[in-house]
């Protein structure tokens, strides 16, 4: 028995010496390892998803008249047809005339129009000109002004790669009008369509634009900009179009709200150009907010407004055969200054 | 004969004998193993390296040495020393981290830069360490834009997009999605110690060492030696054999001279950004690189430059001519700031780097 006894407590030990000693063994390695189940990005919350975009502009038909809506072009205005044929288009509907000014004498090509819209201008406006916008906003006469932040780009030159830089030369005709456009431009990280630059604004607080003050803006939530500037007001001006609190200007520390659409009077002042153009002016409530636009245009009060001007400068008749304009027409060739497109 | 050994053995298992030489025997045999476990390293910690920019090369080599140390080490070290680069290639290395990170500690330690790219790889690290000097964050994307184009007689399109690639909103759109996994991502690992608004590090801001400790984009000042102090503990070594994987043979380019300098590769080369920056072309080049690692001397404009060309011409200035169109916003961006490329040989095998 004892022998027996001996024999098996001699087997148990050397069987613990052997286990002990591939336990010891393979502590010292490891053998693949299947990897934990993770998942290092979600993708629902991580895609950027556009805002829609549907829609024309599309006024009121109570607005429906025959007047004049003259467009400058004759003071280095930077648009193409593009970039401004959904507008256009727009004030068509309401069965007013678009027309060009382009060279001559601008109190001509204003008498008997609602409204003037100025487009990103690459060259100040003399006093003349100045004046003779004065006296047609006095006279009632609508004036829209859509500036552009300065721009510094980079594009492929006959002779290597060229830099523009793009500024709107709004200060004298802001000035006029008691309304400052900045020169960089808004961005917001949150509120946006994309990327920071293409900030989104909202309608401010009880804002509103002519002819039907309480309600004109209704419907309007988010209006998708471009590259947008801020507009001030140095007098009584109204915030039209505002972005969040935590839009910021290039280059400033801290986030507040920016106002990109203000109206002081017959005046209405926008810090972009090219949100109405053919790709973005009808991303998210954009074409509703352009409808109000084109309202506030074609219904001055004064209605085909007489501009009233004394000493109406002679025309320079541009008798140059015609040129393209940016709506696609071409000028009249018989002395006119202007085309139209109705 | 037989039965003296027996009374032997009886006597040897009734007295206790045999279980006393047993013991002894077995004490004897296990003494030189308690020896060597004494004085041998009770683990791994495999050192990696990210140097210059991050292109498919360096990811490839960044993930198999991953994969080796997930398997033969303890925790890991990541030495980082780089603008980024491209952002594909930034995230793969970015999930390898998070792949490891699951297994074993990953402490990060950056030397000249862990910028955009470079910073998303090393973001899932539990510890990231920095010097005063060192730049950390740009958490953001460049990409050289599509060019515009329409159908036309040289080439018969089935879509709309099939030659453009899409608008320019969509375009932008999809610019917003890899950058909303960069940000996501670096969250995602960070959030509790950040102290920087999600809203201002996507404005890509670059910060100092010290700077990126106080916002939380790093976690305290210290060099590879912390790290490793800092990984070993973390993984419970008290001493640790120190692994360092860098293939002895591998060439790493720079771009940017900070990160050259402060380079310990054993070969290491200074060029420019046409790698990274490339031509035209109508797919996105998705970069995760500081904004100025995608222009050359021809084709980086500062502002200062730009309104003095403006000046002398008046409105359009001619900068080279030779220059090719540049990214979007070149104009401002500063010559001194570079991207590295990093041309890495094949992945090493096991951990047989320099010790």
């Amino acid at each position: 028995m004892s022998y027996r006894r001996g024999l098996l407590v001699t087997v148990v030990i050397a069987a613990v010496i052997a286990v002990a000693a591939a336990g010891i063994s393979a502590a010292g390695q490891s053998g693949p390892t299947d990897g934990p189940e993770f998942e290092e990005f979600e993708t629902e919350s991580t895609v950027s998803d556009p805002i829609s975009q549907s829609g024309s502009i599309d006024p009121d038909s109570s607005v429906a008249g025959d007047g004049v809506i003259v467009i400058d072009d004759s003071n280095t205005n930077r648009f193409s047809r593009g970039d401004i044929q959904p507008l256009v288009e727009g004030i068509g509907r309401t069965g007013h005339e678009v027309r060009f000014h382009r060279r001559g004498n601008l109190s001509e090509s204003l008498s008997g129009a609602d409204a003037l819209i100025v487009i990103d201008p690459g060259s100040t406006y003399d006093d003349t000109e100045l004046d003779t916008i004065d006296e047609f906003v006095d006279d009632e006469g609508r004036l829209l002004i859509l500036g552009e932040p300065t721009q510094t780009s980079v594009s492929a030159g006959l002779f290597g790669a060229e830099i523009t830089e793009r500024e709107s030369e709004l200060t004298e005709i802001g000035s006029r009008f008691d309304v400052q456009f900045d020169t960089q431009y808004v961005y917001d990280q949150t509120t946006n369509d994309g990327t920071y630059q293409q900030v989104i604004a909202e309608p401010h607080e009880e804002a509103a634009l002519p002819p039907d003050d309480g309600t004109s803006l209704d419907g309007v939530d988010e209006v998708a900009f471009d590259v947008a500037t801020e507009v001030r007001s140095t007098s009584d001006g109204e915030p039209v179009l505002v972005t969040s609190s935590g839009a910021r200007t290039a280059g400033a520390a801290d986030g507040r709200q920016h106002t990109l659409a203000i109206r002081d009077g017959n005046v209405l002042a926008i810090g972009d150009s090219s949100f109405v153009s053919a790709e973005r002016h009808n991303v998210g409530d954009t074409n509703v907010f352009l409808a109000s636009v084109v309202e506030f245009l074609v219904s001055a009060e004064g209605g085909g407004v007489d501009s009233g001007l004394d000493d109406p400068v002679s025309t320079d008749s541009g008798t140059d055969g015609g040129s393209d304009d940016a709506s696609g027409n071409e000028t009249d060739s018989d002395g006119g200054n202007s085309t139209t497109m109705g | 004969m037989i039965s003296r050994v027996k009374n032997a053995w009886q006597w040897a298992v009734d007295s206790y004998v045999l279980f006393v030489v047993l013991g002894i025997v077995l004490g004897v045999a296990l003494v030189p193993l308690a020896v060597g476990l004494a004085g041998a390293p009770d683990g791994t910690v495999a050192v990696v390296h990210i140097d210059g920019s991050i292109t498919g090369d360096q990811a490839t080599t960044y993930s198999s040495q991953l994969a080796t140390a997930r398997q033969e080490a303890d925790a890991v070290v990541i030495v980082a020393n780089s603008g980024g680069g491209s952002a594909p290639a930034s995230e793969e290395m970015y999930m390898q981290t998070v792949r490891t990170e699951a297994e074993m500690p990953v402490v990060a330690t950056v030397d000249a830069a862990a910028a955009s790219g470079a910073y998303y790889a090393i973001a899932p690290a539990e510890e990231i360490y920095v010097k005063p000097a060192s730049t950390v964050g740009s958490v953001g994307v460049i990409a050289q834009a599509p060019p515009r184009l329409e159908p036309n007689d040289l080439f018969v399109t089935t879509g709309p997009n099939k030659l453009s690639g899409g608008d320019s909103r969509q375009f932008a759109h999809g610019i917003a999605t890899v950058q909303n996994a960069f940000l996501s991502a670096v969250y995602d690992h960070r959030e509790e110690r950040l102290a920087i608004e999600r809203s201002e590090l996507a404005n890509a801001g670059t910060y100092t060492g010290i700077n990126a400790v106080e916002n939380g984009l790093a976690d305290e000042v210290g060099g590879r030696e912390r790290a490793v102090s800092a990984a070993a503990s973390e993984a419970g070594l008290d001493q640790p054999e120190v692994v360092v994987m860098r293939p002895n043979d591998a060439e790493a380019t720079f771009l940017m001279r900070s990160t050259y300098l402060a380079s310990d590769a054993p070969e290491r080369e200074l060029t420019d950004a046409e790698t990274l920056r490339g031509g035209n072309s109508a797919v996105p080049n998705y970069l995760m690189v500081p904004r100025a690692a995608v222009a050359t001397d021809a084709t980086v404009v500062s502002g200062q430059e730009a309104t003095e060309a403006i000046d002398r011409t008046d409105e359009t200035a001619r900068v080279s001519d030779d220059a090719e169109p540049s990214a979007a916003n070149s104009t401002s961006m500063d010559a001194s700031l570079a991207g590295g490329v990093t041309t890495s040989p094949a992945p090493a095998a096991g951990l047989g780097g320099s010790r």
